[in-house]
């Protein structure tokens, strides 16, 4: 059962949290009290996992011995977004790796578009072939997903997502789960993403 | 620890591992020392940007995460692929949105 770890990124919306106490070692978590003095345990954490481009010609068991950081960012796992995104910040590096897909036109002759993080973006579809390591080098054999390649924004709007997003229904995720395992010492979740093969 | 002073062996795994090059190996280290740091918040000072690090040192921050690599990499003297380019959360920025 192959699986990777996945990277568990505290987020500094953490420090905004007034009536939270931080730990000592670092931000990973707030413990709010109620008024008997019972301590919650609130998480502000993400997931990121470290996708690797391939070719899309690859064979689909092989793996890669080098990966270039072009073409391996950190993806935000979402499973409650349907779909991969990536940036154009993200997706420049790797261009040559993505199989354009054709897109009927809108009725309005504008063109696709879609609304995140407070922001409105033009987007392509296209085809990428994904895999997914962590930073001891493991691996999770790659599946080829459709994903949203959004463009810049236009100067003046919003700036761009910073992080690429690994969305639920990217193939990726077949036949596979998250599980958290053990805490670490200071308080560090362990999260993986692995096969779900006995 | 054993009885007799030793380490038991690991316990077998399924895991996969890449056979990396010493230099993919150093880039995956320089992405575990980012994220070490990261959750410790040294890099509170760079909130709302990007950080290129080679060899477990910041050598560059900046807005644009190609324009800093391509710049980094110039500067130290390595490919483009062994820089680390990782972006900074700020309070500011929000939780991913449904699409």
């Amino acid at each position: 059962m192959a699986k990777v770890r996945v990277e568990v990124r505290n987020h500094p919306l953490a420090r905004c949290v007034g009536s939270a106490t931080p730990t000592p070692f670092g931000l990973p978590f707030y413990r709010p009290t109620d008024a008997t003095g019972l301590v919650a345990r609130l998480p502000w954490y993400r997931l990121l996992a470290k996708v690797v481009v391939l070719p899309a010609e690859a064979d689909p068991l092989s793996r890669p011995v080098v990966i270039p950081e072009t073409h391996s960012p950190a993806a935000i796992l979402d499973t409650g977004a349907p779909l991969t995104c990536f940036p154009a910040t993200l997706w420049r590096q790797f261009t040559t790796e993505i199989r354009w897909l054709d897109q009927p036109e809108r009725e309005d002759g504008e063109p696709w578009r879609i609304t995140i993080l407070g922001g409105s973006w033009t987007y392509r579809l296209g085809r990428i072939r994904l895999g997914a390591t962590d930073t001891d080098g493991r691996w999770l054999d790659a599946a080829t997903t459709v994903a949203m390649f959004l463009d810049d924004p236009p100067p003046g709007a919003s700036r761009s997502p910073r992080h690429a997003i690994l969305g639920l229904r990217t193939p990726l995720l077949d036949r596979r789960r998250l599980r958290q395992g053990s805490d670490t010492p200071d308080d560090l979740p362990i999260w993986w993403l692995e096969d779900d093969t006995p | 620890m054993t009885t007799n002073g030793t380490h038991p062996p690991p316990l077998p795994t399924d895991d996969v591992f890449l056979d990396l090059n010493d230099e993919g190996k150093a880039a995956l280290a320089d992405c575990a020392w980012v994220g070490e740091q990261y959750n410790r918040g040294d890099w509170a000072a760079h909130a709302g940007a990007y950080i290129a690090v080679v060899r477990r040192q910041v050598v560059g921050v900046g807005n644009d995460p190609a324009e800093l690599r391509e710049r980094a990499a110039r500067e130290c003297g390595v490919p483009p692929g062994r820089v680390v380019v990782s972006y900074i959360d700020s309070p500011e920025d929000l939780e991913p949105a449904r699409l």
